[in-house]
C-alpha cells in the first residue's frame, strides 16, 4: 500500500517536471526599426499624343492615367487585318538615376479569334520591344535613363473571316527596379 | 559599391496596367466596280482584295455610239438635198437614231446627192496597228429607182487626206443591219486630229423622192500596239465614323520591263493623291499622298483606286497596302489592308469581218465645208 502511494507520487512529480520544461521558453528581444518615408513615383505614366483621338467607327482612344501616374487603363477599338495605335501612352523616368524596365503579362487576351496579334510595343527611340499580350510572362525591356520619356504603342492583327468578340482583356504590370535583377513574384 | 548594390537589389515597383479591347467590325471595306476589264477577289469582311486588270490594246474612239439622246459630238456635212436629223426612236432601233434624209429632186435623167455624218476624233498615244468599225443601219426610203452605198473613213483636215472604205450597197429595208469593216489604219499618226466619217451616197433616177439613211450604232475601234488601261480598279467605301486618311503603298512588285503605271486614290470629291510612278517597268514612286475619306451617300462608293497605265506585253505584278487613319498625318488608329494586282493583258486585235478591198487611201477634194458644220436638228419620224 504504501509502496503503490510512492510510486503514485513519483509519477506526478514526473509529470509536473515533463510539464515545466514544455512551457520553459526564452525570449530575446532585438529592436527592428523600420522607417518608411514614402516618395514620389520616380517613374510614371503619361497619356500620350494619340490619347483620346478618335478610334475607328467613330469610337475614341480611351488612356486612363492613375492620379499619380502610377496605373494605366487603355481602352481600344481594333478591327481585321491590321490595327496599330501610336503614341497611346508614355513611361518617363523623372528622376535622376535610370531604372531597368521590365513588363509582365499577369493575363492574357482569351477571346481574340486563333491566329490574332496583340502586341504592346515600348519604343525607346531607337528601338521597339515587343510584349506579347496573349501569353504570360516578363519581357525586359531595357534601362531607361534619367529623364528620359518612352512610347508605348499597341498593335493587333485579327485574321479576316473570323468572330468577333464583343470585348476583351489583359492585365499587365510594369516593374522598374534599380537594379537589373529580375523582379520577383508578388504575393 | 557593395552597399550600393545592396540598398538596390530589393526594391521593384509595380504599376498595373490594364488593356481592354472592343473590336468593330471593318469600318471601311473594299467593292468590286463591276467593270468587265477587273476581275476583283475579296476577302470574307472585304477587306483584302486581289485585283486583276485586264489590260486592253482596243480603244473605243467614238463619243455617243448610239445616238441615244441626240446627236451629240456629231457634225453633218450635208448634200444638195440630204441633211442630217435627229430620231428619238425607231421601230427595231435601240434608241435614238442618226438620220440622213431628204428629198432629191431629178431635174435631168439622174441625180447623185451625198452626204456625212462625222465626228471629231483624236487617234491614241500609242501607234494604232487596226480598227474596226462596227454599224448597225438601214436604208429605210428610197426614190422608186435608186443606186446607194455607204462608206467610213477618215479625213485629215489638214492634209487633204482621205481614208474610205470601199462601198456597202444599199437596199431599202426595214430591218437594221449590222455589219464589222476592218479598219486599214497605216499612216494615221499617233496623237493627231482626224475626222471619222459615214458617207451616204445616193444615185436617183428619173423620179425624184425622199431618200432616208439611217444608223443606230456605230463603234470604232483601234487596236492601239500597246496595251493601256485606265479606270477604276478597287472601289473603298466608308460604313462607320471617319472622315478617315488614306494612302497607298507599293511593297512588292514583279514587273514587266515595259510597264508604264500610275496609281492613285481618288475621294468622291475628286480629290486626287499624287501617284505611285512605274516607269519602264521600275518603280518611281512608292507611295501616294493622303486623301480624306468620308461616308459617301447610298448608290455612291467613298472612294477608289485608279489606275493609268499602259504596256507592250506580258504580266505585272504589285502588292499594295492600303491604309487609313482616323487622324491626318498617321495618327490615331492606323489600319492596313493588304491589296495585290494583277495587269494581264488581253488581246483584243482581230475585230471585224474585212468586206474586202479594204481602204484605200485616196487625196481628193472632200468638199467638206468645216465652217458650217453645225449639230442639226431632230426630225420627226416618218412612219
Amino acid at each position: 500500500m504504501r509502496s503503490s502511494l510512492l510510486r503514485y507520487y513519483i509519477i506526478l512529480l514526473l509529470l509536473a517536471s515533463l510539464v515545466g520544461v514544455a512551457f520553459a521558453s526564452v525570449f530575446v528581444y532585438y529592436p527592428i526599426e523600420v522607417s518608411v518615408s514614402p516618395v514620389g513615383p520616380p517613374v510614371y505614366f503619361e497619356a500620350g499624343a494619340n490619347a483620346g483621338g478618335g478610334d475607328l467607327a467613330g469610337n475614341t482612344i480611351g488612356v486612363t492615367v492613375g492620379s499619380n501616374g502610377a496605373s494605366l487603363n487603355v481602352t481600344l477599338h481594333p478591327t481585321y487585318q491590321k490595327t496599330y495605335y501610336k503614341g497611346v501612352a508614355k513611361i518617363t523616368n523623372s528622376d535622376s538615376n535610370a531604372y531597368y524596365i521590365t513588363v509582365r503579362v499577369v493575363s492574357t487576351f482569351l477571346s481574340l479569334p486563333s491566329g490574332s496579334v496583340a502586341l504592346l510595343r515600348i519604343y525607346d527611340g531607337s528601338s521597339f520591344y515587343n510584349v506579347d499580350l496573349t501569353s504570360t510572362g516578363d519581357t525586359t525591356i531595357g534601362q531607361i535613363s534619367a529623364g528620359a520619356s518612352w512610347r508605348i504603342d499597341f498593335y493587333f492583327y485579327i485574321p479576316e473571316g473570323s468572330t468577333l468578340p464583343t470585348s476583351d482583356s489583359a492585365s499587365v504590370q510594369l516593374i522598374y527596379s534599380p537594379s537589373a535583377e529580375s523582379p520577383s513574384s508578388l504575393p | 559599391m557593395l552597399s550600393t548594390r545592396f540598398v538596390y537589389a530589393c526594391v521593384s515597383v509595380y504599376y498595373p496596367v490594364s488593356v481592354e479591347v472592343y473590336p468593330v467590325e471593318s469600318p471601311v471595306i473594299f467593292l468590286d466596280p463591276g467593270r468587265s476589264d477587273v476581275a476583283v477577289s475579296l476577302g470574307p469582311n472585304s477587306v483584302s482584295a486581289d485585283v486583276t486588270v485586264y489590260a486592253s490594246n482596243v480603244v473605243d474612239m467614238l463619243n455617243n455610239p448610239d445616238f441615244y439622246s441626240g446627236l451629240d459630238y456629231w457634225f453633218c456635212d450635208p448634200g444638195d438635198y440630204l441633211s442630217c436629223y435627229w430620231l428619238s426612236g425607231d421601230a427595231g432601233a435601240s434608241g435614238g437614231v442618226g438620220d440622213i434624209y431628204g428629198y432629191v429632186e431629178v431635174a435631168n435623167i439622174y441625180t447623185v446627192d451625198d452626204a456625212y455624218l462625222l465626228q471629231f476624233i483624236r487617234m491614241p498615244s500609242s501607234p494604232v496597228v487596226g480598227g474596226v468599225v462596227n454599224i448597225v443601219y438601214k436604208l429605210y426610203d428610197a426614190p422608186y429607182i435608186y443606186s446607194s452605198y455607204f462608206t467610213v473613213g477618215f479625213y485629215d483636215p489638214q492634209d487633204g487626206l482621205v481614208w474610205e472604205s470601199v462601198g456597202v450597197v444599199l437596199s431599202v429595208s426595214d430591218a437594221y443591219k449590222s455589219t464589222s469593216i476592218s479598219v486599214d489604219v497605216s499612216g494615221l499618226e499617233p496623237g493627231r486630229e482626224y475626222i471619222f466619217f459615214i458617207h451616204f451616197v445616193i444615185l436617183v433616177t428619173l423620179w425624184s423622192g425622199y431618200a432616208d439613211f439611217r444608223v443606230d450604232y456605230v463603234q470604232l475601234t483601234f487596236n492601239t500596239q500597246e496595251y493601256s488601261f485606265s479606270g477604276i480598279g478597287l472601289k473603298v467605301n466608308v460604313t462607320s465614323g471617319g472622315p478617315y486618311y488614306t494612302r497607298l503603298v507599293l511593297r512588292g512588285w514583279d514587273l514587266d520591263p515595259s510597264l508604264d503605271c500610275n496609281i492613285t486614290f481618288i475621294n468622291r470629291d475628286l480629290t486626287e493623291s499624287t501617284p505611285i510612278v512605274i516607269k519602264d517597268g521600275a518603280p518611281v514612286s512608292l507611295d501616294t499622298s493622303e486623301v480624306d475619306i468620308s461616308i459617301a451617300p447610298a448608290g455612291y462608293s467613298s472612294g477608289w483606286i485608279y489606275l493609268v497605265l499602259s504596256k507592250s506585253d506580258g504580266v505585272s505584278r504589285l502588292t499594295l497596302e492600303f491604309q487609313y487613319y482616323t487622324v491626318s498625318g498617321g495618327g490615331g488608329a492606323n489600319v492596313t489592308y493588304p491589296v495585290t494586282i494583277v495587269i494581264d493583258p488581253v488581246d483584243g486585235s482581230g475585230g471585224g469581218e474585212s468586206l474586202g478591198g479594204g481602204y484605200t487611201q485616196v487625196i481628193r477634194d472632200l468638199e467638206l465645208n468645216l465652217t458650217s458644220i453645225t449639230i442639226l436638228g431632230i426630225r420627226e419620224v416618218r412612219m
